[in-house]
């Protein structure tokens, strides 16, 4: 990011652009990767719903997931008590934990601080996480405090579809 | 969120803006003036960061955006897209002489300042007022700037009480970083380690007044010898094909703060970092902390101050010897070259008595000299 670089494009340069959001658009799916992409992402996060519902016995909350390649919390769940869950699902061939993103200012995906921040997001009208059904989850997040919330990653291995659960918090 | 309606829609008003730029200015070889409308791609690599249209509203007075359009690549941190684009609006706008305001046209996202904008504004703990009119006002802007250019709290402070005073305004010092004559850390030890960093950051010394000039010429000197380590410490270096190659776009996770009584920098890495420009190998380890007294000085210097910089070391020693894993090093100049042999030793001598490393840059004065009246020229040339 720091060698972002600017300039007054081309008509040639928009086509390209263009090209490659029809591209998108079209649904392409690039190969799997060690790194990661947001098709594995998708993948991800399908097989971790089908883990929190039936190897974790979580119950699904109404909440609007961010967009494939954006990051945020992946899915909300409640337990057994009502508590709420946050999953973090990852389709990766790195382990579970190192696999977490980081913000500039709120350190690691799934931090106390990273959960306040994004639960912030989903309840301020202005924000790019904000729906009804998610600002009901962040006002409960910052209700009870971040730290009373429990934060799951479901870790799967594209090579070996291996399925781990790592229970942060 | 924007939607892939409002998403589509910008990209072709984007090209419809750039094929009139192409009609308008490039096919009749003319430059736009910041009135005309500017189409912009920010990208690195081939990932597209952010799409912009802007130009300056003269009736007005503030920065017309009519495309903003914003990507978040997960390969990068939250966030990143916002960042480019506000940073280049926020720029921009000073650039253009503006009151800082910026207005979203109906055009983008329905006339509200874009989501992506306000989830970092969110990040920086900033409240945008005016959101759903597309507004962000000259207050918020310069919050907005301050925050974005990441100077830690205290050259924050420095700042405000230098702008209370009246002697540089803060967006001044941030286009100064974002326009890259001086990087962050330049910046904060110019704006610490300085008594009047207003006069360099502002280049007000002319050459005529020669001991200001000369003065300004020689913290600058200093401060850019601090960036050289900066540049070669955050270089990263990657294997490809057997071959070293230089990333373009990452850099080693490294801490760099500033011991302003002693002009001193402050390393701290998160990964193991090899220390250049010691005659030994030594490593930065992952957790350890490395204090580097910066002195740029001439041969002369070098032997005539040599032993005011020994106490400065004692006592840095002093102040940080409570952490042992702490290392010191003396950076000066390849100018030590040009120092007899003899007291080339009784310098390295008397440096390992005391456990610190001398570091040898190799720029030497002239060429540091040379840099800091190219940054403060070029510093002159931008609007005050």
């Amino acid at each position: 990011m720091t060698q972002c670089c600017g300039k007054i494009p081309t008509v040639e340069d928009v086509q390209a652009i263009k090209e490659s959001i029809e591209k998108d658009g079209q649904k392409k799916r690039p190969k799997v990767s060690p790194q990661g992409n947001s098709f594995q992402g998708e993948i991800g996060e399908w097989v971790a719903a089908q883990v929190a519902v039936e190897q974790l016995n979580l119950r699904p909350e109404f909440y609007d997931p961010p967009r494939s390649s954006e990051k945020g919390i992946d899915l909300v769940y409640r337990d057994s008590q009502g508590k709420l869950v946050l999953i973090e699902a990852k389709n990766t061939e790195k382990s579970a934990t190192a696999a977490l993103g980081a913000t500039k200012s709120y350190g690691k995906e799934g931090s106390i601080e990273w959960i306040e921040y994004h639960a912030r997001l989903m309840c301020d009208p202005s924000s790019s996480r904000y729906s009804p059904d998610n600002a009901k989850i962040g006002e409960e997040i910052l209700r009870v405090g971040a730290a009373n919330v429990s934060y799951v990653i479901i870790h799967t291995n594209p090579s070996t579809l291996k399925t781990d659960t790592v229970k942060v918090r | 969120m924007p939607t892939t309606e409002q998403l589509l829609k910008g990209v072709d008003l984007f090209e419809q803006h750039v094929k009139a730029y192409d009609e308008e200015f490039r096919k009749r070889n003319k430059l736009p003036k910041n009135f005309d409308y500017r189409p912009y791609r920010w990208c690195s690599r081939d990932i597209v960061f952010s799409l912009l249209v802007v130009k300056h509203n003269r009736k007005g007075n503030y920065l017309e955006v009519d495309v903003c359009l914003i990507s978040k690549p997960p390969q990068y941190v939250e966030n990143s897209g916002a960042r480019v684009a506000l940073g280049f609006l926020l720029s921009e706008s000073y650039k253009c002489g503006g009151s800082m305001e910026i207005v979203f046209t109906p055009n983008v996202e329905g006339g509200r300042v874009p989501a992506y904008i306000c989830d970092l504004a969110i990040e920086m703990g900033i409240k945008l007022n005016y959101v759903p009119k597309g507004h962000i006002s000259p207050f918020e802007a310069r919050q907005l700037y301050l925050e974005l250019a990441g100077f830690s709290k205290e050259a924050k402070e420095r700042i405000m009480k230098l702008a209370l005073e009246g002697t540089i305004s803060p967006e001044r010092i941030c286009f100064l970083i974002m326009g890259g004559i001086w990087t962050l850390p330049e910046a904060e030890s110019m704006i610490l380690g300085s008594q009047h960093p207003e006069r360099l950051l502002q280049s007000t010394s002319e050459p005529d007044e020669r001991h200001l000039y000369l003065n300004d010429l020689m913290v600058a000197s200093a401060t850019i010898l601090g960036g050289v380590l900066d540049r070669k410490l955050l270089k990263t270096e990657l294997f490809e094909g057997g071959q070293i190659v230089e990333s373009e776009d990452e850099e080693s996770p490294l801490s760099i703060d500033f011991d302003q009584a002693y002009f001193a920098k402050i390393y701290r890495s998160e990964t193991d970092l090899i220390i250049p420009w010691i005659d030994e190998n030594k490593i930065l380890t992952s957790g350890q902390q490395m204090v580097v007294l910066v002195r740029a000085r001439s041969d002369s210097e070098i032997q005539k101050y040599f032993p005011k910089d020994m106490s400065s070391l004692k006592k840095l020693i002093a102040k940080y010897q409570n952490d042992t894993q702490t290392m010191i090093f003396y950076l000066i100049p390849r100018d030590f070259e040009d120092v007899s042999l003899a007291t080339q030793s009784q310098i390295i001598a008397q440096l390992k008595k005391v456990g610190v490393y001398l570091m040898i840059s190799p720029d030497n004065m002239a060429s540091l000299n040379k840099e800091a009246i190219r940054r403060l020229e070029t510093g002159r040339r931008t609007r005050q």
